[in-house]
């Protein structure tokens, strides 16, 4: 009964996911938006009104994986409407037992692995081809395509996967071995972050007018301020983790050197 | 003046309903939206490459300043897609007024305005998530009375929500800072011209406060190694090669693809 195409329009409708995201039911909505053409094609006007109460009720996950349970949920109402059994209780508790593990992969993949990884990556390639900036729009787009890449995968592939499989489908995450995949991403972020670190303070772009104002910022020294500069906020936010505080100290910082360097030029200009 | 602050506007609306309520395509990274406002308003303005250039510096510092601050379950970050967009289209619209030796100073005093516009977005988004209360029992009203066409119209409703924040947030951060420049620009003029250029030096350093948090943020004991290996190839590419740019791109490759090959072997042999 349910065809591919029927597959698809759910998977364009969990875009919407979070479209009234509130702090009562959180994506419970949105599960509620995406599934609505499916249970239109299954059961009469009364029988969806009678499911609200399943459909309309807390839930809250990472939303590009929530299509695996979407997935799930159309196999179990598709059963429901065939055999004409009451599934409501394993929908229920498909719900609360795979919301809570498949937002904390999403979260940790997408969030805190994928998104970093992505940016760092851009950033390097920015900085090193800096003197071409036409390429940053071909870098962000390249940036749009691996990341959608994966968001495409999970939120398309989670529903017919789930559809499919089934439970056992949700195996298809050891399979892919996300683990793994992450730990490369990590360790792949910091090694690019140390190539950038030294990549600025040698590459250092310095305005010629300021060069031109005074001894203090040319080249060399321009390198030395910015390794010290690094070392001593990175301490600074150690001990007291607000960027807006590094944003300060560097300014009280940039004003002493520009100060240090007027008086320095003054002094020159009498000998 | 009143269409290009529009413009910008409805532009940060657009990106502010990708970022929370539909689609999550990243089009509202700031990187990403914030060189498309830049790119927009430059094009407008007949400086479509420095419009770009510092699209893309402010989105991704914005990005990078609050990237470990997450969206996970009720957690509400500072809104970095508002932050962006708001420093951008004010800089932007903003900076021919100026004479070119306070260009930084204006674009400091953006960032600041920028920071503000997040920090209140992310307090208007828990408003607007409140409101999403009301509107799912309105649809949750329409669902039990059969009313589904009604059901949907609720979805663009939440939509329309987030949209309206970023909308009016945008509006009226550039508004204020466009109204403001007759009276920033006797101050600039009154100030001394040590504090002028150290808001050059400033900027030089912003790369540095990025790189900062995100290494702080991801750097573990166990990844050191890393991290130094990162920087002694940095070093090696940036003094040594420094004149054959291509090959110490391949280098760098090289070591990464190195690198992710024995993280890979190393976690299989650990299973």
């Amino acid at each position: 009964m349910i065809t591919r195409f029927d597959l698809i329009r759910t998977g364009f409708r969990t875009f919407y996911m979070q479209a009234l995201w509130n702090y009562e039911s959180l994506l419970g909505y949105g599960v509620a938006f995406a599934l609505l053409p499916i249970l239109e094609k299954l059961y009469s006007k009364e029988d969806i009104v009678a499911k609200g109460r399943e459909y309309l009720s807390y839930f809250n996950s990472q939303p590009y994986v929530t299509s695996f349970i979407i997935g799930l949920l159309i196999r179990f109402e598709e059963e429901t409407a065939e055999k004409q059994i009451n599934n409501s209780l394993k929908i229920s508790s498909v719900k609360t037992n795979y919301m809570g593990p498949l937002a904390a992969l999403g979260d940790s993949f997408f969030w805190w692995n994928l998104k970093p990884a992505g940016l760092i990556i851009s950033l390097f390639f920015i900085l090193f081809f800096f003197e071409t900036l036409n390429w940053s729009i071909f870098i962000l787009v390249l940036f749009l395509l691996f990341f959608n890449f994966f968001h495409f995968f999970f939120r398309f592939g989670g529903i017919f996967y789930g559809y499919k499989f089934g439970e056992p489908g949700l195996k298809i995450f050891k399979v892919f071995d996300l683990n793994k995949f992450q730990k490369v991403m990590f360790e792949l972020t910091i090694f690019i972050s140390g190539i950038a670190v030294i990549m600025l303070i040698f590459n250092h772009p310095v305005s010629p007018q300021l060069e031109k104002i005074n001894v203090l910022f040319t080249l060399p020294m321009m390198k030395i301020f910015y390794a010290l500069v690094f070392v001593l906020s990175y301490f600074l936010y150690k001990v007291k983790n607000s960027p807006l505080l590094i944003v300060g100290f560097i300014l009280i910082l940039a004003i002493m050197i520009s100060y240090i360097a007027e008086k320095q030029n003054y002094i020159l200009r009498l000998i | 003046m009143l269409g290009r602050l529009l413009l910008s506007a409805l532009l940060s609306g657009i990106f502010e309903i990708d970022e929370t309520g539909a689609f999550q395509l990243m089009f509202s990274r700031s990187m990403i939206s914030g060189s498309i406002i830049g790119f927009t308003l430059g094009y407008i303005i007949g400086e479509t490459q420095l419009g770009l250039q510092y699209g893309f510096i402010i989105g991704l510092f914005f990005d990078l300043i609050w990237i470990f601050r997450l969206p996970i379950g009720a957690n509400v970050p500072p809104d970095y897609q508002v932050a962006s967009s708001a420093t951008a289209g004010s800089f932007i619209l903003g900076f021919q007024y100026f004479r070119p030796e306070f260009f930084f100073i204006y674009f400091f005093i953006c960032l600041v305005f920028g920071f503000l516009a997040g920090y209140v977005g992310g307090w208007l988004d828990i408003t607007v998530r409140k409101n999403n209360i009301n509107l799912f029992h309105v649809a949750k009203y329409y669902w039990y009375k059969g009313n589904f066409t009604r059901f949907r119209i609720i979805n663009y409703l939440g939509l329309f929500g987030f949209f309206l924040k970023a909308f009016l947030i945008n509006l009226v951060i550039c508004s204020f800072i466009i109204i403001l420049r007759p009276v920033l620009n006797p101050v600039f003029e009154a100030l001394p011209g040590f504090v002028v250029n150290a808001f050059e030096i400033f900027i030089a350093f912003i790369p540095a406060i990025v790189f900062i948090v995100v290494i702080h943020n991801i750097l573990k004991e166990s990844s050191m190694k890393v991290l130094m290996f990162g920087m002694a190839i940095g070093i090696l590419v940036f003094t040594l090669l420094a004149e054959y740019k291509y090959l110490g791109f391949f280098l760098i490759v090289l070591s990464g693809l190195f690198l992710i090959l024995k993280k890979a072997k190393k976690v299989s042999r650990n299973r």
